[in-house]
């Protein structure tokens, strides 16, 4: 199993652990990744909304690099895995704009036919590796961890360009935690948003948002949470104490990326893991769980 | 006959120190609606239960409830088996189902909904293309319902800073409407349109599947850049732009610096070092090895138009 591997900016800057874990669990799943050195950031909602025409032919080209090499594209970011999906779609689609962005690509050697499917790294260890195989190499199951799910907007919604999960109740986190050998733990804000977007703007704001499901989160009794994006990462462990403070809370609660907590199930060690990066210590989950 | 479960909120400020719930078990019919149930409930075991409703057919946006967690009109949605029904959140209860929607229609009124014109048409009558109205139909299939507006998570925190969706969309079909010619940017001012997180909560919400981010947010916030580039939402979306064109890679310590101001800069400064301490801030520009594609296609983008 090979996919096109694309990081996104944040997992090449200030979430390296979320790469650096991803590459740890993918190796022992035989997932083979293909550095696609070259491609360029997704442009987020930002690019999308300033200059829809640049945001189009960036994804077009990445699109492009993937389709050359005849794979699929795997990300570890829900809104790169948004944009990338949006662009696809509508390059797919829609005939006249795929050909005004394969007339921009020809001038860097590149052409998209519509033949790459772009998928989260969530989806691609449920479906693609499958429960049976990640079972198998499950050698250390989080027995008695309550984990809660922080799925994130853009793995979630619009539906209709991200179809994995029922938007108002998705089952995948909660199936990857149980694979884990955790308990999920359930709270409405599970399915909502960390606030990210808005933080270079209007910080008090987006802090606002990621305390209101920290809080949720701890009042339903869990111990830590996973999240399948590295922007929800940021704000939940990076912003956590900010959060504890505008709520007049004292926040304890360590987040994990996916693989970090399927890498701690399959039996891999702290600095594999890269865990000593994470803000909030985990060492009290690694007790809980007999790793340390 | 087979029978549902409908789980009510119930509530009166008036009178009752919190909420409660009551649950019905009401007769079950096929194609039955949420409203239907409401309404049996009504003649059958409580005159006193408080919904409201109007048109009966998804047109006046009155009987919006939230049903199993998620927001719809009453008379839209179908009756399920075993249904918890609450009233809006997000807006203040007046009793029951029924929540206090004026100060929301008012914050509509504040951005002038309505097509401002202060030249006459050239034509008479006017000629009008359907291309030229392609983005603002859809826009015109929103009925106020404001299950957006109780969805959005930011108008769940921070009530007055953002007027919310329904006003946004209604904004966005001025500003869209070839024939408007009121600054409609001076109107997006005063809606905190910025504070909008791009969860797409609203999208998934709306009963007339209005696309009301990428269709409506976006191109406020498109045309706000374009006509206010000295403002910080401007220039925060360019240095994004900028930088993905310079480096292919965005650095968020670069991002930042480019645009936060000194006071946040001093007020986020204890996060910064803890950042910095666990390595999560890199000083330097990293930047993909074939840059000069990503240039390329800029300007070829820029030649074009």
């Amino acid at each position: 199993m090979k996919f096109a591997y694309y990081p996104g900016c944040s997992p090449q800057t200030t979430t390296r652990e979320l790469d650096f874990s991803t590459r740890k669990i993918a190796k022992a799943l035989e997932i083979e990744l293909e550095d696609m050195n070259g491609a360029a950031c997704c442009g987020s909602v930002e690019l999308r909304s300033n200059d829809p025409d640049l945001f189009y032919a960036i994804n077009g080209r990445t699109l492009a690099i993937a389709e050359s090499k005849g794979l699929d594209l795997l990300t570890i970011c829900n809104t790169c895995q948004l944009t990338l999906s949006q662009a696809n779609k509508s390059l797919k689609n829609d005939d006249k704009l795929r050909d005004n962005i394969n007339r921009i690509l020809s001038e860097v050697n590149l052409r998209y036919s519509g033949g790459v499917d772009v998928k989260h790294l969530l989806w691609v260890l449920l479906e693609n590796v499958g429960p049976e195989k990640i079972k198998k190499e499950i050698k250390t199951p989080l027995t008695g961890l309550k984990v809660a799910p922080f799925y994130g907007c853009h793995i979630l919604r619009p539906k209709e360009i991200l179809r994995f999960d029922d938007p108002d109740d998705p089952r995948s986190l909660e199936d990857f935690i149980q694979m884990c050998g955790a308990e999920p733990v359930d709270y409405s804000g599970k399915i909502k948003c960390c606030g990210f977007h808005i933080l270079p703007y209007n910080p008090e704001l987006a802090v606002k948002l990621t305390g209101k499901y920290l809080k949720e989160a701890g009042d339903a009794g869990a111990q830590c949470m996973v999240t399948p994006c590295p922007l929800c990462f940021t704000m939940l462990d990076g912003y956590q104490s900010q959060a504890g403070k505008q709520l007049g809370y004292q926040f304890n609660l360590p987040v994990f990326h996916l693989p970090q907590l399927l890498g701690l199930a399959m039996g891999m060690g702290k600095d594999e893991l890269m865990l000593k990066r994470n803000m909030i210590a985990v060492d009290e989950i690694l007790h809980k769980i007999g790793r340390i | 006959m087979e029978k549902l479960s409908a789980k009510i909120f119930r509530y009166d400020p008036t009178t009752d120190d919190s909420h409660r719930y009551e649950t019905f078990e009401v007769p079950c019919e096929k194609g039955m609606r949420v409203l239907d149930v409401l309404m049996y409930i009504q003649e059958n075991f409580d005159t006193s239960l408080a919904f409201r409703y109007s048109c009966r057919r998804a047109r006046c946006g009155s009987c919006a409830v939230v049903v199993n967690g998620k927001p719809e009109p009453a008379c839209l949605g179908e009756a399920k088996k075993n249904m918890v029904i609450e009233p809006l959140p997000n807006l203040p209860i007046i009793r029951d189902l029924v929540v206090r929607t004026d100060e929301y229609e008012e914050r509509i009124q504040d951005i002038n909904p309505y097509l401002v014109r202060t030249k006459q048409p050239e034509l008479k009558p006017e000629k009008l293309l359907s291309s030229d109205f392609t983005q603002v139909m859809p826009l015109n299939e929103c009925i106020e319902c404001f299950s957006c507006v109780s969805a959005c998570p930011v108008n769940g925190i921070k009530w007055k800073g953002f007027l919310g969706p329904t006003t946004l969309v209604q904004l966005s079909r001025r500003l869209l409407d070839p024939r408007d010619d009121r600054d409609r940017i001076q109107d997006a001012l005063r809606t905190g349109f910025e504070n909008c997180v791009s969860c797409y909560m609203c999208v998934n919400t709306c009963p007339v599947e209005i696309g009301i981010l990428d269709g409506a947010i976006e191109n406020i916030k498109k045309n706000y850049i374009e006509k206010r580039q000295q403002d910080d939402y401007s220039k925060y979306n360019n240095a994004w732009k900028n930088i993905v064109i310079k480096n292919g890679i965005v650095n968020p310590f670069i991002l930042m610096r480019r645009i936060l101001k000194i006071n946040t800069l001093l007020k986020n400064i204890v996060t910064g070092i803890k950042f910095f301490l666990k390595g999560r801030i890199s000083l330097s520009s990293k930047r993909i090895p074939n840059i000069e594609e990503i240039r390329k296609i800029e300007k070829v983008i820029g030649e074009k138009r």
